[in-house]
C-alpha cells in the first residue's frame, strides 16, 4: 500500500502516527544517550545543586543567602546587604563567596548581586565543569547530537509532508492541515530535545526534589543562623520561593515582584511561600502522643 | 590519644540515623558525620516508584540499611510471602549493607495488632521464629539481623527470660543481633533486671548493629496499682544509661558495629541529633579503648 495514495483524512491520520513515532524515537534516543545510573552527588555542596537547577543566577542567590545566614553579610535598612565589620572576603569558603563578599564592601541590593555578570561568571566557572563531567548538564557534544537527531527527524517529517503536498496541489486538494501538522510535529521534536540538563541531570534533580519534599513542608520551622546547611539545601533544591520570608527577609529580593503568583524557579516546584514563619509549631516536646510504645 | 587512634584504625564503626523525610536536608548536609542511613522497609512498600527511585539515588550518596517493622517473624504462623516478596524487591533495588527485622509478633491470623508484641518465650516460638527467619532469608537472599524489642508487659506463658529467648533464636536461626540498647534499658526499668548482666549473657560476636533511642515514663493502666511504665517512643533524646550501655558493648564486641540513632518525631535541630551521634561515637570508642587496655599484657 502506498500511503501517498491515501485520501486526505486517512493520510493525516497516517502522518500523525508517523509524527508520534518520530517523536518517540527522538525521546528514546535521548533517554538512551543521556540516562544511566545516578552517580555519587556532591550532596553536601548545595551550590552545585543550585547550579544544576537554575544556573548561575540561582547559584549567586544561594551564595548571598548562605553568607547572610553565616553572619558574614548583614542587612542594612532592611533591603540591602553589606559585609559585616571585621569580615574580609577570605572568610568565604569558595570563590563565589569570596567574590560576593568583595562586592558587598558597600551595601548592595541582593537582586543586583544575583544579576551581576562578574558573579555569574565565577559561578559558571566554578560549578559548570563538574556538572558537565558528571553528565548532569548537556555539553556541546550532547547538544550537537540532540540537534542532529532532531534535524533528521524534522527532515523526514518535512519530506513526507512535501511529497503529499505536491500530490495534493497537483490534484487541487487542500493541504493546509498537513502543513500545520508538519510544523506542529517539528516544533514538538525541538521541544523534546530542549533543556540544559541531561536526562540523568533531570533524574537527579527530580530525586532530590522528592527526597527534600518534607523539608519544604517544614521550611517554616527553619530559623536563621543555626542551620545554614539546611537552608542552603532547601534553597538549592527549591529556590528562594521555598524559603520563609518571615525568618529570612532578604530572600524577598530573589522572588518575582508580582504578588500572589507562583514564585517557582524554572523547575522543581515551589516551596510554601506563605511568608510568616516565626512562632510556628516547632518541634519542641510537650503535647502530642507517642507511637504508643511500638517497642521498635 | 595514640591508643584512641589505634582503636579507630583497628575497628571501623559506623554511625547513622533512621531516614526521616523531615531530616533529609540535615542528613545530606552532614554526610561527613553520618556514615549510614536506615530506611524503614514498610514505608517504601506503598511508595511511588519515583520515591523509591529517589531512595536509589540516596543509596549512591550514603550506605543504606533496610529495617523491617511489620514482618512479625516471632510467631508460630509462617510469615507472609507477599511481604517477603516486597521486601526482597526493595533489598534488590537499594542493595543495603544488611537488612533487619524485629523479634516480634505483629498479627494474629489476618488481624494486624498495630504494635510490636513480644511472643511467648518458649521453645515452640524459638523454633517457629527460626523457621520464619530461614524462610525470609531464602526469599530475600540474605539473613536479617534480628532486633530485641521493648515490651510493656511480660508475654504470658513464657518459660524463660528475654535474653535467653533472644540468644536461643540467634543460635537456632543463625541470624546476628541488632541490639537495641534503649529497648534493653526500657525493659530493665519495667521488669527490674540488670542491663549489664543482660549484655553479659549475649554472645558478643553475634552483635552486629546497635540501635539507640529515647523514651519517656507513662502512667500505667487505670487499675488499682497505677504502675508507671517506661515507653520506648523514639520521640526523646537518648538517655545517659543508654550511652553507658554502649560503652559496655564497646568493651565486649570486637567486630565493627553499625550504631543507629532512631528518632521518629518531635525532631530537634539537626545539631542536637548530631551531638547525640557524637556522644555515641565517644561512648563506643571508650568501650573499645577499655577492651584494648584489658587485652594489653600486664607489666
Amino acid at each position: 500500500m502506498n500511503p501517498f495514495e491515501l485520501p486526505g483524512p486517512q493520510f493525516l491520520a497516517f502522518y500523525a502516527m508517523l509524527g508520534a513515532g518520530v517523536l518517540f524515537a527522538v525521546y528514546l534516543l535521548k533517554q538512551r544517550a543521556e540516562g544511566g545510573e545516578p552517580i555519587r552527588l556532591p550532596s553536601t555542596d548545595p551550590y552545585l545543586i543550585a547550579y544544576l537547577r537554575g544556573g548561575a543566577v540561582e547559584t549567586v542567590r544561594l551564595g548571598v543567602a548562605v553568607l547572610v545566614d553565616r553572619m558574614l553579610l548583614e542587612l542594612e535598612d532592611g533591603e540591602r546587604v553589606v559585609r559585616r565589620d571585621r569580615v574580609s572576603p577570605t572568610h568565604g569558603s569558595n570563590d563565589l563567596e569570596h567574590a560576593i563578599l568583595e562586592q558587598c564592601e558597600t551595601a548592595t541590593h541582593p537582586g543586583d548581586l544575583a544579576v551581576s555578570q562578574r558573579l555569574q561568571e565565577i559561578a559558571r566557572r566554578s560549578y559548570e565543569p563538574p556538572l558537565l563531567r558528571m553528565r548532569l548538564l548537556a555539553d556541546s557534544e550532547t547538544r550537537l547530537r540532540r540537534l542532529q537527531e532532531a534535524g533528521l527527524a524534522i527532515v523526514l517529517l518535512f519530506i513526507v509532508a512535501a511529497v503529499k503536498v505536491a500530490i495534493g496541489v497537483a490534484r487541487n486538494r487542500p493541504v493546509s492541515f498537513l502543513v500545520l501538522f508538519a510544523f506542529g510535529f517539528s516544533a514538538l521534536t525541538l521541544f523534546t530535545i530542549r533543556g540544559r540538563r541531561t536526562v540523568l541531570g533531570e533524574r537527579v534533580l527530580g530525586d532530590l526534589t522528592m527526597l527534600f519534599d518534607a523539608l519544604r513542608e517544614r521550611a517554616d520551622e527553619l530559623r536563621p543562623y543555626i542551620a545554614t546547611g539546611e537552608l542552603a539545601l532547601l534553597m538549592a533544591v527549591f529556590g528562594a520561593g521555598a524559603v520563609p520570608i518571615g525568618a529570612f527577609p532578604f530572600v524577598r529580593a530573589f522572588r518575582p515582584a508580582t504578588t500572589n503568583t507562583s514564585s517557582c524557579g524554572s523547575t522543581s516546584g515551589c516551596g510554601s511561600s506563605s511568608g510568616s514563619s516565626c512562632g510556628g509549631g516547632g518541634s519542641s516536646c510537650g503535647g502530642g502522643g507517642g507511637c504508643g510504645g511500638c517497642g521498635s | 590519644m595514640a591508643a584512641e587512634v589505634d582503636v579507630a584504625d583497628a575497628v571501623r564503626d559506623r554511625f547513622g540515623l533512621t531516614w526521616q523525610p523531615a531530616l533529609a536536608a540535615g542528613i545530606l548536609a552532614n554526610l561527613d558525620r553520618i556514615d549510614v542511613v536506615e530506611v524503614i522497609a514498610e514505608e517504601q512498600f506503598g511508595a511511588s516508584s519515583r520515591a523509591t527511585r529517589a531512595l536509589e539515588t540516596l543509596a549512591h550518596q550514603v550506605p543504606l540499611l533496610v529495617h523491617g517493622v511489620a514482618l512479625g517473624p516471632a510467631a508460630t504462623a509462617p510469615v507472609d510471602a507477599r511481604r517477603l516478596d516486597r521486601l526482597a524487591r526493595l533489598v534488590e533495588r537499594l542493595e543495603p549493607a544488611f537488612w533487619s527485622e524485629h523479634l516480634a509478633c505483629v498479627r494474629a491470623g489476618d488481624i494486624e495488632i498495630g504494635h510490636l508484641a513480644a511472643a511467648p518465650r518458649t521453645g515452640a516460638t524459638i523454633d517457629a521464629t527460626a523457621a520464619n527467619l530461614s524462610r525470609a532469608a531464602s526469599i530475600v537472599g540474605s539473613r536479617p539481623m534480628v532486633e530485641n524489642i521493648a515490651t510493656l508487659m511480660e508475654p504470658p506463658a513464657s518459660d524463660r527470660s528475654e535474653v535467653e529467648w533472644v540468644s536461643s533464636v540467634m543460635t537456632a536461626s543463625g541470624c546476628d543481633l541488632l541490639l537495641d540498647l534503649h529497648n534493653v534499658h526500657a525493659n530493665s526499668l519495667n521488669f527490674d533486671f540488670d542491663q549489664v548482666e543482660y549484655l553479659d549473657r549475649l554472645d558478643p560476636e553475634r552483635i552486629g548493629a546497635i540501635h539507640i533511642a529515647g523514651g519517656c515514663w507513662i502512667d500505667g493502666p487505670d487499675d488499682e496499682r497505677r504502675e508507671r511504665r517506661y515507653l520506648d517512643d523514639h520521640l526523646h533524646d537518648v538517655p545517659d544509661p543508654v550511652y553507658d550501655l554502649l560503652v559496655e558493648v564497646g568493651a565486649r564486641v570486637r567486630r565493627p558495629l553499625t550504631v543507629l540513632l532512631e528518632r521518629d518525631g518531635r525532631f530537634p535541630p539537626m545539631r542536637d541529633l548530631l551531638w547525640q551521634l557524637e556522644r555515641a561515637r565517644a561512648a563506643l570508642a571508650e568501650g573499645r579503648l577499655r577492651a584494648q587496655r584489658d587485652d594489653a599484657p600486664g607489666p
